[in-house]
């Protein structure tokens, strides 16, 4: 497969014979990026299959509609990000979760995941990490497993640097609680 | 134990020890594929049907409620018909009382007037006055002999 930069891949899809040819492209790219970013979210691998499923989805019918005001990467983070939230709310008005109720589910989600292969200690991480809401969740995975800036993260996010950094910090300190404690 | 010390240590993958089904990531590029086409070729019809099926419930709820309507209104005038009597006795009373209105209202030069403009003057001389007219004049004291000089 030839590596093609996200403006090339860009300007393959705007061309009507090489749309479908350069969109394949794309999933491939990003398929594994956005999945693991996805499945730290939703726990599940049939949700998050699912999840990134219809993200890509309402990426190739919005992407005509791209104007490149930011990179397609951030972009793509956003769609993603978006459809695992929303997933997640979802799934607590469907079940009228209350936040314990929602944090037990999302902990047996992973008790019971025939594809979780994680060590004691990952085992125990997550389980912290599922005691956190969903957005403080989000940043913590974006920040601690994905390595992104924060200036990457407050463009994919929409929230200042300033936020994220204090969002981080406080998710850091309750992850450290709950491993004390436990 | 300081965590933020020891965060990166328990840091094993970006994959925090979740794992997929082998091959999934072969096949998932060409399930993609097939949803999207799946989704483009639903729009499309969607767009082709959807107006059918948009207006279709509101036609049979419009020409329901119009068959009720007139329904409701026929049975109304079969069970009580004096409804539309009542209305035609109404309108003659209002009509009564129009006329009585009008004759209040018209003072007497104003038919001297209307009479002078429309030459009626004519069917006086002939002689063709109607005994409406004459009986008027009388009551009123009134020279129709001023009319015929004018």
């Amino acid at each position: 497969m030839t590596d093609y930069s996200d403006k090339e891949l860009l300007a393959l899809f705007r061309n009507e014979e090489s749309k479908n040819y350069s969109f394949n492209l794309i999933v491939r790219k990003y398929q594994e990026r956005l999945y693991w970013h996805i499945r730290k979210m939703v726990v599940n691998h049939d949700d998050a299959d699912d999840v990134l499923q219809n993200s890509f989805i309402k990426i190739w019918n919005g992407l005509n509609s791209f104007r490149e005001d930011s990179q397609l990467f951030t972009w793509l983070y956003r769609v993603a990000t978006n459809e695992a939230l929303t997933f997640l709310k979802k799934k607590k008005a469907k079940y009228f979760l209350s936040m314990n109720d929602y944090e037990s589910h999302l902990q047996n989600s992973l008790e019971s995941d025939v594809f979780f292969e994680g060590d004691e200690i990952e085992r125990k991480l997550n389980k912290a990490l599922l005691t956190l809401p969903d957005k403080q969740r989000l940043v913590f995975n974006m920040k601690y497993f994905e390595n992104m800036k924060y200036d990457e993260m407050s463009q994919v996010l929409e929230t200042s640097v300033g936020a994220l950094k204090a969002s981080y910090h406080h998710a850091v300190k309750k992850i450290e609680k709950y491993l004390l404690n436990n | 134990m300081r965590l933020e010390g020891n965060l990166e240590e328990l840091k094993r993958n970006n994959r925090a020890g979740y794992n997929v089904p082998d091959g999934y990531f072969d096949s998932l590029p060409a399930k993609i594929q097939e949803r999207c086409y799946y989704s483009a070729s639903e729009s499309s019809n969607r767009v082709k049907v959807g107006f059918l099926s948009i207006i279709k419930p509101y036609l049979l709820i419009g020409s329901f409620m119009v068959v009720m309507t007139v329904g409701i209104y026929n049975a109304y005038e079969f069970v009580i018909p004096s409804s539309t009597s009542n209305y035609n006795v109404d309108m003659a009373a209002n009509s009564e009382i129009l006329v009585q209105d009008i004759a209040f209202n018209i003072n007497e030069s104003d038919l001297i007037e209307f009479v002078d403009e429309d030459n009626l003057t004519q069917s006086i001389v002939g002689n063709n006055i109607s005994e409406e007219a004459i009986e008027y004049l009388v009551d009123n004291n009134i020279d129709y002999s001023t009319l015929l000089n004018e």
